[in-house]
């Protein structure tokens, strides 16, 4: 079971492509950064991040006031939720 | 007990550092008889590119890079399907020899290993 932590903006980067490209059933994606806009209302990858269990750092969410835009799939986390997942999940893997 | 590592080369070669970065650590780590294994994917496919003069942008080619790695047991080395046959790459494109891996291999490939370096 792998973390997959996405850093890039979907529309600046192959990451998230390359990514949900490669991924696993079981395995999660957590969106940090510029990623966080996969997640918003407006996202062309909302179908494709529904099929797995999605997580988006709530900071990088705040930060850009996209915390009313996002679809009820993904949940939010904390810095300390970021560690716990990496801690569960067997390894993490970066996409950036 | 050794933590099985797997490299993923994603990025074009010439373009960026990363490509070279992810061999160096490949070199640096066989050095230190990690267990190392490397997927090249996507874009990253053309690093193993025959042909290659990278003198020609004042760089050090991949090709002669990849090409020592047998001399340091670095052997595991793999290859995306769908991503040598987008670009219309065969095995024999390639400077060494790598093994083609089908998208469920791949998942399973990166399922096995501990430790993922990705570039």
């Amino acid at each position: 079971m792998i973390l997959h932590i996405v850093n890039p903006s979907p529309f600046d980067s192959q990451a998230l492509a390359d990514c949900l490209k490669h991924i696993s059933e079981q395995d999660s994606i957590l969106l940090i950064e510029n990623a966080v806009v996969a997640a918003d209302q407006s996202s062309p990858f909302l179908e494709q991040l529904m099929s797995h269990t999605v997580y988006v750092l709530k900071n990088d969410v705040e930060a850009r006031g996209l915390q009313d835009r996002l679809h009820e799939h993904f949940s939010l986390v904390s810095d300390d939720g970021f560690v716990e997942l990496t801690i569960a999940h067997a390894s993490s893997m970066s996409w950036y | 007990m050794t933590k099985r590592i797997l490299i993923i080369c994603r990025k074009p070669p010439y373009g960026s550092s990363l490509g070279r970065e992810a061999l160096d650590i490949a070199l640096a780590s066989s050095v230190f008889d990690q267990s190392l294994s490397i997927l090249f994917t996507g874009e990253g496919v053309w690093q193993l590119h025959k042909g290659q003069k990278g003198q020609q942008v004042d760089q050090k080619g991949y090709d002669k890079l990849l090409s020592a790695f047998p001399l340091y047991e670095i052997n595991d080395l793999y290859v995306d399907a769908k991503s040598i046959e987008q670009r219309q790459l065969t095995q024999d494109d390639f400077v060494v020899d790598t093994q083609t891996l089908n998208s469920d291999e791949v998942k399973q490939l990166m399922a096995e290993h501990d430790v993922l370096l990705n570039f």
